[in-house]
């Protein structure tokens, strides 16, 4: 079996038996101690899928570039255009600038980087149904204009009590 | 985290302990407010570089704040668990998640007036609490925090994480809005040693808020003092939560008050309650040792039996309320594990509690029987 090592930016190929394999518990996805060692964190989920690839013979090698991490790219030395494409078609379940997972979100319940909410929208709508609905800006009602207004004038912040006293006028007039 | 600045820090009457000393039930109002970046991993995610490269903007980005260029900012690994849990016990520092033991920095405000961290859950995290009422203060806590976030945004020099769907951007996507939290605290001992605390919960259920004890976990948080906000993990409208809160804590205050207000007036309480006000007495007065466990309960008695006049206090200085206040703060188990050096809670911890009580009640109190 052979991998591909990226350590400190550089590329080097491991080639493993399946005993050595098994001996090193890769074949466990929870005991994957060759990933965890050799690969920073946030590979080390994409290498484990590779070697599951690998062991299972599921080795489709397009498959697989595009569930690597964005800043992979990089070392392949790919073009922009040719990044935008790996990008256009990584799969909805890796977040391809940090590459979080989906079994990553499912085990913390957090999102790893603010463009893993592009990745996973989808299952966050299904997920967390009325997410769309939360936080809007405040509705003003009269009493909490006044409440502003009076602080703001305790502030002498005379042009936003005068704005806020507006607010109230035109919210009276729609009443 | 040197001894003497943790001590200046200890020492200081936070705002909260304040109102608490002065006996509001209305506590005051607090706004948290929490961002991300732009491009940068969320913390429990990120690399070290990244973390480092965000303290660096939060540390540029705080210096160029008129609000907050006077708090400093601490590295979280000078502080030792022991510290860490001082500080979150007296509501100083906010809960830590999991594994955040890496690069991260606290808030120290020596006027305690904002608390914080930076790359905890989220890349900044600052808390405003402004103490008494909940009209206004909670309507300026509000404003405060936003005050922060606008001003923040401009010296931080990188994107904010926004999103039009979901808006600013949160490690835990339940949270994701406009990054921004109200919660009201209040102090209700008349209730809750009258047995009505499980009507007060009531309406904090039909009001779909939560409700839970301030000052550390359940078992160790005094019984009668709460922090009432938005279920977690739920979606909200702040729109909708906002008045909510405000209408339920000022139900609550005002029942609170009518409560006391009837005790005041009666001559007697019930033998119930007195009784046991005198058993929690006569432990103090015996020095007899004290779990932390019991101490909350105990605790509550004696400031409710002050507040309503029931125990007569000789103080020279009127600060009965105050001394009380603060014997929570002193008694607490992570206050006597950093007064032992920190190796862990001795075995005498009980003992020691009732000593501080004994000398508190006795020898600067003295509380005279009811």
């Amino acid at each position: 079996m052979f991998l591909t090592q990226i350590a400190n930016g550089k590329l080097r190929d491991v080639a493993l038996c399946q005993e050595c394999a098994k001996k090193e518990g890769i074949f466990d996805p929870q005991q994957l101690s060759i990933a965890g060692q050799f690969f920073p964190k946030e590979l080390s989920g994409h290498i484990e899928r590779l070697i599951n690839q690998i062991l299972h013979g599921e080795d489709d090698d397009e498959k697989e570039l595009t569930h690597l991490p964005n800043h992979l790219f990089s070392l392949h030395g790919e073009t922009s255009e040719q990044e935008a494409d790996y990008r256009s078609r990584a799969h909805a379940d890796v977040c391809p600038r940090c590459g979080y997972t989906l079994a990553d979100y499912k085990r913390t319940h957090l999102m790893g980087c603010p463009e893993c909410y592009d990745t996973f929208r989808s299952l966050l709508h299904e997920h967390a149904g009325g997410l769309q609905e939360i936080e809007r800006p405040p509705h003003e009602s009269r009493e909490e204009l006044e409440e502003q207004m009076l602080v703001a004038v305790e502030r002498e912040d005379y042009e936003e009590a005068a704005r806020l006293r507006d607010r109230v006028k035109e919210l009276e007039k729609k009443s | 985290m040197k001894g003497d600045e943790l001590q200046t820090l200890l020492q200081h009457e936070t705002p909260l302990m304040q109102a608490l000393a002065d006996g509001e039930s209305i506590l005051g109002s607090q706004a948290i407010i929490a961002l991300n970046l732009a491009d940068y991993s969320f913390p429990h995610w990120a690399a070290e570089d990244q973390l480092k490269e965000v303290e660096e903007i939060m540390r540029r980005a705080f210096k160029k704040d008129r609000q907050l260029k006077r708090v400093s900012l601490l590295p979280l690994s000078e502080l030792s668990e022991t510290e860490k849990m001082l500080l979150q016990q007296r509501e100083l520092l906010p809960p830590l998640p999991p594994g955040s033991a890496k690069r991260g920095l606290i808030l120290l405000d020596q006027c305690q007036l904002f608390l914080g961290i930076i790359n905890g859950e989220e890349h900044l995290l600052v808390e405003r609490f402004i103490s008494y009422g909940l009209g206004r203060s909670l309507t300026s806590a509000l404003w405060a925090a936003r005050a922060i976030q606008a001003e923040l945004a401009d010296h931080l020099h990188v994107c904010l994480a926004w999103d039009e769907e979901f808006q600013f951007l949160m490690a835990d996507p339940l949270k994701s809005g406009d990054g921004l939290s109200v919660a009201c605290w209040m102090n209700l001992p008349a209730l809750v040693q009258t047995g009505e605390l499980e009507n007060v919960q009531e309406l904090v259920s039909e009001a779909k808020l939560q409700m839970r004890p301030a000052f550390g976990v359940p078992e160790e948080a005094m019984p009668d003092v709460f922090r009432i906000d938005q279920p977690a993990g739920e979606p909200f409208s702040l729109s909708e939560f906002f008045p909510v809160l405000r209408k339920l804590g000022r139900k609550l205050g005002s029942m609170e008050n009518q409560k006391r207000k009837k005790m005041l007036t009666q001559k007697r309480l019930g033998a119930a309650w007195e009784n046991r006000l005198s058993e929690a007495l006569e432990l103090v007065r015996k020095g007899t040792p004290i779990s932390e466990k019991d101490l909350p309960g105990m605790l509550s008695l004696l400031r409710l039996g002050v507040t309503t006049q029931k125990l007569h206090v000789n103080c020279p200085s009127d600060c009965a309320k105050t001394h009380l206040a603060r014997a929570h703060a002193a008694t607490q188990s992570s206050y006597i594990m950093y007064s032992a050096a920190e190796d862990g809670l001795p075995a005498d911890a009980d003992a020691r509690r009732g000593e501080v009580l004994r000398r508190l009640v006795t020898e600067q109190l003295q509380i005279n029987d009811f």
